[in-house]
């Protein structure tokens, strides 16, 4: 069984409960599972739910129908292993448990939810989340003459390609401004995979991940860009596991713009007057310890008000719609973003910045009503510089 | 089509706080320690899954829940934070969990009492939050590393805990209880007797019944609410650690600063096998290491109180070390204790006078050490996993000491030889004296009432029957 390469971290699960709805000002939280804290039963807690995957670990617990809802629940945002005291491993990996279990079920022969099977067949057919035409993927960059072959690539992903072509757009505009000239893969990049990798369809993952890989080699690149979080994660870790050795490096924007606002590579002068705070992607927070870099980016914008959430860096909550949650139960995923936004709005907030277009699809949902308006980072960095995008 | 248990509960509380999922109602057996996981051996033939699990949020709806199960005589097992180590939460007959961890609003904060009242339910880092707003704390501060423990799953086990050297357990700054009796009806303990009364004091209107509850793992009734003193949080802390050459100085130096209430909590491991496995770089001499800590409101007074620890220990030869352990176990606050001993830990916790500490500890280490063969290695140190520790959970002159031991849970032969070793280890500390402050049923109750005197049983017997004729809640823990 998958689970059964967390044996040892669920031996060790101590059961303190800290996974749970800890508030504690000690270690800056305030409630730590999200679908607990709606959901409230103790299965669809991190705590229960490895205490379920230990059980049908060792032959206690069948398979069955009902456990796929229970294992396709989780948000995969990783909270829970942030906050888990546990003296091995760094923490209990009750996201990772979930995505084994989700594979596990699958392979038993359950029927996995009919959101899932709708996301394969997009992706297995147009290669893309949406399942739109794959030959749109590429519009918002018809204008931009990128070449197919260069050192820097840029890696747009679905969403950024369908639904934020401003993103994109911003990204390769302000790197022109630091003399950074992107290559583009056009229809030969695909869906990174990051859906599959959490849907339970590993061969399929395992397909788009080498795909993606030998597109990006064959570009001749030797550092990706991704702007989006899911992206960066997929092609920074999960492919490593997938293809082994990669020889290019994989950088986020947050990470390249505050180097180049560092150097003096590109300046933002246009002043903003906005309470600003930002909502750390689980991909890119948790999952890639990335924190400080898009709080540098944005604390160099002129004049605005930046103020942290309560739930903030690894404490903070997902906005919803991690691991395909969004897809599968879209209510709970609503109300896991209300409670977000009402964090940005108990601070404030004008506007809330984030590094991940899922993010920004599923916050943008609850915010618009809440007057908060939702940025990815090089659009608001786009419009500190003056740049028409 | 769901049964017809399932659809009155969901009734009372609400379809979706009800579940008869195995999974749901497996999840809701475990808890900490080496016996939290029921479901494996040696627990699996004594652990029996629920038929149902509920969650409610109200005291009426616990009411309804009890008269329910009465009706059907069916048995109810009550569960708080599901962080305990006594299998007090673990069902041995089936029946209904209830889960009272939604139960968990505080509920009034008096300044003018000192006090506060919040749902049983209600975990420490909620209580110690909301206090904090506005500038309170509780005495003690929860049993330790379990921000995720419940006020009321704290006092039906009479827990120890952090701050307790100075404050004592939570069960001593109870003032009032709220309490559904097994058959459904609400009672209301200490000064709430008086209807129109306040939450503010415990030992008035007669007879003091709130400590038939305290410590009693609820076969006596549901702890709903509580009302608990609260005191203003201090500004200033510190931590010092100190190396003995011996056990005997370490606990004398112990006992002159904390009888003058210099010491919040405490953190001693009391040999140096101990040592090696928690804190190997402590210098080779050391055979007894201490970390203290203290809170006060005058930063005159905290300079005071260190200083006099210094003196203390000088006068036992104690060595003043780097205050890094003290902060990490004495105090406690980021969970350390829980993360690092009480997963899969066999522990035998019980209070003991800090002057009486060494007694018997030679017996201990030899039983330990006989037994080397079936423990586990450390993953840090590669040592045999067995220990020997005191801490300041109950109030000064007496300590929380724990032996502990771990094994391979995974491993069923091995969980069945530590299981006859987890007996033995208990019997040698109960036959000496020392008092178990929490009870359950599996490890303790049989080793402590083989020393009681056979009316007390009986008397605990008389007042379950008259309580709970049908015998449906937490039956059999107490051994009831």
């Amino acid at each position: 069984m998958e689970i059964g390469k967390y044996r040892n971290q669920l031996y060790w699960c101590s059961k303190c409960a800290y996974c749970r709805d800890t508030i504690s000002d000690e270690l800056g939280y305030y409630k730590v599972c999200p679908i607990y804290e709606f959901k409230r039963m103790e299965h669809f807690s991190p705590r229960g739910r490895a205490t379920i995957a230990l059980a049908a670990l060792e032959g206690y617990l069948p398979l069955t129908q009902p456990l796929v809802d229970l294992a396709f629940s989780c948000l995969g945002c990783g909270i829970c292993k942030a906050i888990c005291p546990s003296a091995v491993d760094e923490g209990v990996d009750v996201a990772g448990i979930m995505r084994a279990m989700r594979q596990d079920l699958l392979n038993v022969g359950l029927k996995p939810p009919e959101a899932v099977i709708e996301l394969d067949k997009n992706i297995a057919q147009t290669h893309n989340v949406f399942g739109e035409d794959s030959a749109k993927r590429t519009s918002w960059s018809n204008d931009l003459e990128l070449p197919d072959k260069g050192d820097i690539l840029y890696f747009a992903g679905c969403y950024t390609s369908y639904r934020y072509p401003e993103t994109a757009r911003a990204t390769v505009k302000i790197l022109e401004q630091a003399g950074i000239h992107l290559s583009y893969l056009g229809d030969e990049e695909w869906c990174c995979g990051v859906p599959q990798l959490w849907d339970g369809n590993s061969s399929l993952a395992r397909d788009i991940a080498r795909r993606n890989f030998e597109a990006i080699k064959k570009s001749g690149a030797k550092t990706v860009v991704a702007t989006c979080a899911g992206c960066y994660h997929a092609l920074n870790s999960n492919y490593r596991e997938i293809v082994g050795e990669i020889p290019f490096e994989i950088v986020h924007v947050s990470t390249l713009l505050a180097d180049l606002i560092a150097k003096d590579k590109i300046r933002l002068r246009k002043p903003i007057e906005k309470v600003l705070t930002y909502h750390d992607p689980c991909h890119l927070g948790r999952h890639e310890k990335i924190y400080d870099a898009p709080r540098d980016v944005i604390k160099n914008i002129p004049q605005i008000d930046y103020r942290e959430m309560l739930r903030s860096k690894n404490s903070a909550w997902c906005c919803g719609g991690g691991a395909i949650e969004s897809a599968v139960f879209p209510n709970l995923t609503k109300e896991i973003s209300k409670a977000r936004i009402g964090e940005a709005k108990e601070i404030g907030a004008d506007a809330l910045i984030t590094s991940c277009p899922l993010c920004i699809t599923i916050l943008n949902r609850v915010a618009k009503p809440q007057k908060i308006q939702v940025y990815d980072l090089p659009v608001i960095v786009a419009e500190a510089m003056g740049l028409e995008i | 089509m769901k049964s017809l248990l399932y659809r009155q509960l969901s009734e009372l509380v609400g379809p979706e706080r009800v579940s008869d999922e195995e999974f749901a109602c497996l999840a809701v057996t475990v808890e900490s320690a080496a016996t939290g996981l029921s479901f494996l051996p040696p627990f699996s033939g004594k652990m029996v899954v629920p038929e149902i699990v509920v969650k409610p949020t109200a005291t009426d709806q616990v009411s309804s829940i009890l008269r329910l199960a009465n009706r059907l005589r069916k048995p109810v097992v009550i569960r708080g934070g599901g962080t305990g180590t006594s299998m007090a939460s673990v069902p041995t007959q089936g029946g209904i969990v209830l889960d009272l961890s939604d139960m968990n609003q505080v509920l009034d904060i008096d300044e003018s009492s000192m006090a506060v009242r919040a749902q049983a339910g209600t975990p420490f880092g909620t209580v110690r939050h909301e206090l904090a707003k506005r500038g309170y704390r509780l005495g003690y501060l929860g049993p330790h590393g379990t921000w995720g423990a419940t006020l009321g799953g704290v006092l039906s086990m009479n827990s120890t805990g952090v701050a307790g050297s100075k404050y004592g357990q939570l069960s001593e700054d109870v003032l009032t209880l709220q309490v559904v009796l097994p058959t459904g009806e609400v009672i209301e303990t200490g000064s709430r007797v008086n209807s129109r009364a306040n939450f503010s004091f415990r030992y008035c209107n007669g007879v003091d019944i709130t400590g038939l509850y305290l410590g009693s793992c609820g076969v006596f009734g549901v702890i709903t609410e509580a009302g608990v003193r609260i005191y203003v949080k201090e500004k200033h802390i510190a931590h010092g650690t100190f190396g003995f050459k011996d056990l005997n100085r370490a606990c004398r130096a112990l006992h002159e600063i904390s009888r003058v209430g210099y010491v919040e909590d405490y953190y001693m491991l009391r040999d140096r096998h101990t040592i090696d496995l928690v804190e190997p770089n402590a210098p080779k001499e050391a055979q007894a290491l201490l970390g203290v800590f203290t809170e006060t409101h005058d930063s005159r007074e905290l300079e005071a109180q260190v200083h006099n620890w210094k003196e203390v220990t000088d006068n036992y030869d104690g060595v003043n070390l780097d205050p890094k352990f003290a902060k990490e176990w004495a105090s406690d606050f980021k969970g350390v204790i829980h993360a690092k001993t009480q997963s899969q830990l066999w522990l035998d916790c019980h209070i003991w006078p800090i002057l009486r500490i060494p007694e018997g500890q030679d017996d201990m280490v030899r039983l330990f050490k006989e037994n080397e063969s079936i423990m586990s290695e450390d993953p840090n140190t590669g040592l045999r996993s067995w220990g020997l520790v005191s801490a300041g959970g109950a109030k000064h002159p007496m300590s929380y000491s724990v032996s502990f031991f771990r094994v391979d849970r995974s491993n069923p032969s091995t969980m069945m030889k530590a299981y006859e070793l987890w007996h033995r280890m208990i019997e040698l500390t109960v036959n000496k004296g020392g008092c178990p402050y929490y009870f359950g049923r599996e490890g303790l109750a049989p080793h402590l009432w083989t020393k009681a005197a056979p009316s007390y049983y009986y008397y605990l017997k008389t007042i379950k029957q008259a309580t709970d004729p049908r015998n449906i809640l937490n039956p059999g823990q107490l051994m009831l």
